[in-house]
C-alpha cells in the first residue's frame, strides 16, 4: 500500500519531455502576452483574473500550488506584486521560478519606468514604488518590449522551439506598433496640451504618455490612501476650474470616493479595468486598449459627458 | 534586565542594523532589516481580575534580519526584547537556516523557530488579529499569555504533487523545554517532541478563500510523562482591495498528559474569532473562548469584543473588552473584566505576511 503511494507521487512528480512548457504569470495581461508568444508549445495560467487591485492580496495557498508546477513565471516587478509574491514563492518550493532561477522572468526589467522618484522615498509619502511606476502595461509600446522579453525567456527554456516563439514575439509586437499608429492621430488634437484628465490612483500614466496626453495627476493624495474630504474638496475644486473632461479610474478603486469627486467637481469618472479580464469583451489586450482610447477621445471631444 | 539597558541595545541593534541593511542592498547581498514593536496591556477591572494597576506597556520589540545565505539557503535572525511579567528579557526568538530551493515542492527549516503547528503558533505575535493570548493555546502549549511553542529543531514541509493544495509538515525538535521558554534550561526529554500538520484550502463563494488545517504534537519529558496534543484549525477570508470583509478564524485542540502514578490529565478548549472590515482601516471584531479540564466539572467561558484601527499595515492600534467566566464544578464561581490596549509599528521591510 505504501510502495503503491510512494510510486503514485513519483509519477506525479515527473512531466514528460513531450509536456508542453508550464507558464504562470501574475497579471491577465501577462498571461494574455504569453499565450499569443507561446502558441500550441506552452500551457499558460494567470494567478489574477483582471479583476483584483494587484498591489493587495494574500499569499493564497491557491497561487502556491500554481506556481509550484510551473516551469516560468512572468511578474510585472517594481514591486507591484511584493506584498504577496515573495511568500508564494517561498512556499511553493519551485527553485526554478525563484529569484535566480532559470524560469524567474521579471518583466519589469526590460522598461523604464516612468515616475521613479528622483529622491528618497520613505512611508511617509504613501505606497511609493520606489523603482518608477509599475503599471507599464497600458503602453503598448513597453508592453511590446515585454513581449519580445517573453519570447527571448521561452526560448531560452524551450530551445527547440526558440524560434517559432521570436517569430511570435515579432509579430506581436508589430500588432502592438500598429495599434498604437492607428490611435496617435485620434489623440494628436491633444497631445502636449494643458491636462485634461485626471486619475484617482497613478495608473493609466502608461496610456496617457503614451499619447502624450497630459494628466493633472491623482485624485489620491498619496498612493494607497484614501483622500480625506479636505483634499477631495480642494482637487475637485482644482480639477473644475482647470476644465478637467474625465476621471480615469479601476473598478476595484472606491467609488463612493469617486461618486464624491464627480459630486464637488462635475467631472465625469471613467471607470476601466486595467487589464485584461478573463472573459467577455476586455479579454483581449488589443480590443481593451482600443476602449480606453477610443473613450478617452470621446471625453475630450465632448461626446461623452457623463460617468461610465 | 533594566530597561535603560535594553533601550540602549535596541538603539544600538537598530542603528547597526539598517546601517546594515543600506550597505547590503548597495552590495547586493539581499539583507533586509524589519523592526517591529508591540505596545500591549491589560488592566483589570474587578479585584477579581487583579485589579487596577497591572498595566504592562511595553509587550515586545523585535529586530528581525533575513536574506538569502547563498544560492541554496536563506536565513532568518530574531532578537526580541519580551517583558515577562514586568522583567525585560532580551532573547533569541529566531534562527533559522531554510530552503525552498533546494528539493523541489519542499521547504525545510533547521535552527531555532516557532512550531508549524495550528494557526497563530507560528506567527509572531504581532501579526495575531487580536490582542491576548486565547485561554486553550495557553494552557494546552504551557505558554501562558506569551506566544508560541518555540524551539530548536528540523521541520519539513512538502506540497503534495496532487490537484488540489495539500501541505504536509513534520517536525522534530529538541523537547528540553516545552512553552515559550527561553534559554537553554530543561532536561532532556525521553522523546523529543515530534509534530505533524496537514494544510489543505480551498476557494469560497464570493472570492474567498478557506485555509484548513489538522496538527499533531507529542513527547514525553525526562520524568516520563508523555504529552500528545491533536488540533484542527480554519481560516476564512474574504478581501476586497485594502479592506479585508469578514476574517473568520478558528483552532480547536485536544491535550492527553498521563504523569506516572496520577491518572492521566485530558484538556479540550479553542476560539472562534470573527472579524468584519467596516472599512479599510476600521474592524471590528468578537473572540469567543473556551477551555475545559476534561475529567473535571471545571471550565472557563471568554467573551472578547474588539476594535481595531489600522491606517495601514504597519500600524495597528486595538482596544478589546475581556470577559471571563470560570466555572467551578459546572457551578459559576466567578467573573474576571479585563480592559486590553494594543499599538504596533512595523519599520523596515517585513516580509510578506501569510494567508
Amino acid at each position: 500500500m505504501n510502495s503503491k503511494f510512494i510510486f503514485l507521487l513519483l509519477v506525479l512528480s515527473f512531466s514528460p519531455a513531450w509536456a508542453k512548457v508550464s507558464v504562470v504569470t501574475t497579471t491577465t495581461d501577462l498571461a494574455w502576452a504569453a499565450r499569443h508568444v507561446g502558441g500550441e508549445w506552452v500551457e499558460v495560467r494567470s494567478l489574477l483574473t483582471g479583476k483584483e487591485n494587484p498591489h493587495y492580496l494574500d499569499a493564497s495557498p491557491r497561487f502556491i500550488r500554481q506556481v509550484a508546477d510551473a516551469d516560468v513565471l512572468f511578474l510585472i516587478g517594481f514591486d507591484l506584486e511584493v506584498g504577496w509574491l515573495p511568500k508564494v514563492l517561498e512556499r511553493s518550493g519551485n527553485a526554478k521560478v525563484q529569484r535566480g532561477g532559470v524560469g524567474f522572468g521579471e518583466t519589469g526589467r526590460v522598461i523604464t519606468p516612468l515616475q521613479r522618484p528622483a529622491v528618497v522615498v520613505d512611508r511617509s509619502m504613501g505606497d511609493v514604488h520606489a523603482l518608477g511606476n509599475p503599471h507599464y502595461w497600458l503602453s503598448p509600446t513597453a508592453f511590446g518590449e515585454v513581449v519580445a522579453y517573453i519570447g527571448e525567456t521561452l526560448g531560452r527554456i524551450d530551445p527547440e522551439h526558440a524560434a517559432g516563439y521570436l517569430a511570435n514575439a515579432t509579430k506581436l509586437k508589430e500588432s502592438l506598433d500598429a495599434l498604437v499608429k492607428r490611435n496617435l492621430p485620434k489623440l494628436a488634437p491633444w497631445k502636449g496640451k494643458a491636462p485634461l484628465v485626471i486619475e484617482y490612483h497613478q495608473e493609466f500614466i502608461y496610456l496617457f504618455n503614451q499619447y502624450g496626453v497630459l494628466s493633472l495627476g491623482s485624485i489620491e493624495e498619496k498612493p494607497g490612501v484614501l483622500p480625506s474630504a479636505g483634499r477631495l474638496a480642494r482637487i475637485g475644486a482644482t480639477a473644475k476650474s482647470a476644465g478637467i473632461k474625465v476621471a480615469f479610474t479601476a473598478p476595484y478603486n472606491p467609488q463612493d470616493v469617486l461618486a464624491k469627486f464627480h459630486e464637488l467637481s462635475g467631472v465625469p469618472v471613467f471607470t476601466v479595468p486595467t487589464s485584461v479580464q478573463s472573459s467577455g469583451p476586455y479579454s483581449d489586450y488589443e480590443a481593451l486598449h482600443q476602449h480606453m482610447v477610443d473613450s478617452l477621445v470621446n471625453y475630450l471631444s465632448g461626446t461623452s459627458k457623463g460617468n461610465s | 534586565m533594566p530597561i535603560r539597558h535594553f533601550c540602549f541595545g535596541v538603539l544600538i541593534t537598530l542603528v547597526l542594523g539598517f546601517g546594515i541593511s543600506a550597505r547590503g542592498e548597495i552590495n547586493g547581498t539581499g539583507l533586509q532589516i524589519a523592526a517591529t514593536a508591540d505596545f500591549a496591556g491589560g488592566f483589570g477591572l474587578t479585584q477579581n481580575s487583579g485589579g487596577p494597576g497591572r498595566f504592562q506597556i511595553f509587550r515586545e520589540g523585535e529586530i528581525m534580519a533575513f536574506s538569502p545565505a547563498d544560492y541554496l539557503f536563506d536565513g532568518r535572525l530574531t532578537i526580541a526584547a519580551e517583558n515577562d511579567g514586568g522583567i525585560i528579557e532580551l532573547v533569541l526568538h529566531e534562527a533559522i537556516l531554510s530552503s525552498s530551493r533546494l528539493i523541489p515542492r519542499s521547504r525545510f527549516r533547521l535552527g531555532q523557530f516557532f512550531l508549524n503547528v495550528g494557526r497563530i503558533n507560528s506567527l509572531h505575535r504581532h501579526d495575531w488579529p487580536f490582542t491576548s493570548t486565547p485561554k486553550a493555546h495557553g494552557e494546552i502549549f504551557e505558554v501562558g499569555d506569551m506566544e508560541g511553542v518555540s524551539d530548536l529543531g528540523f521541520e519539513y514541509s512538502y506540497l503534495l504533487p496532487i490537484p488540489f493544495y495539500l501541505d504536509l509538515t513534520l517536525g522534530v525538535t529538541s523537547g528540553w523545554t516545552f512553552g515559550h521558554v527561553h534559554g537553554t534550561a530543561g532536561d532532556p526529554p525521553q522523546v523529543p517532541t515530534h509534530y505533524g500538520r496537514l494544510m489543505t484550502y480551498f476557494d469560497l463563494p464570493g472570492g474567498g478563500g478557506a485555509q484548513v488545517g489538522t496538527s499533531y504534537l507529542g513527547r514525553k519529558d525526562f520524568f516520563g510523562t508523555p504529552t500528545s496534543i491533536f488540533g484542527v484549525d480554519a481560516v476564512l477570508k474574504w478581501r476586497e482591495n485594502q479592506r479585508i470583509v469578514w476574517l473568520l478564524q478558528s483552532e480547536l485542540w485536544y491535550r492527553k498528559k498521563s504523569t506516572v502514578g496520577v491518572t492521566a490529565s485530558e484538556s479540550f478548549g479553542g476560539y472562534l474569532f470573527a472579524q468584519y472590515g467596516l472599512t479599510q482601516r476600521a474592524y471590528a471584531g468578537v473572540r469567543l473562548d473556551y477551555y475545559k479540564q476534561l475529567l473535571s466539572k471545571d471550565y472557563t467561558l471568554g467573551v472578547l469584543p474588539q476594535f481595531t484601527y489600522q491606517p495601514s499595515e504597519f500600524t495597528t492600534f486595538r482596544a478589546s473588552y475581556r470577559v471571563e467566566m470560570d466555572f467551578s464544578n459546572a457551578v459559576f464561581d466567578r467573573t474576571k473584566h479585563f480592559v486590553e490596549l494594543q499599538a504596533v509599528f512595523i519599520l523596515g521591510s517585513h516580509p510578506a505576511h501569510e494567508f
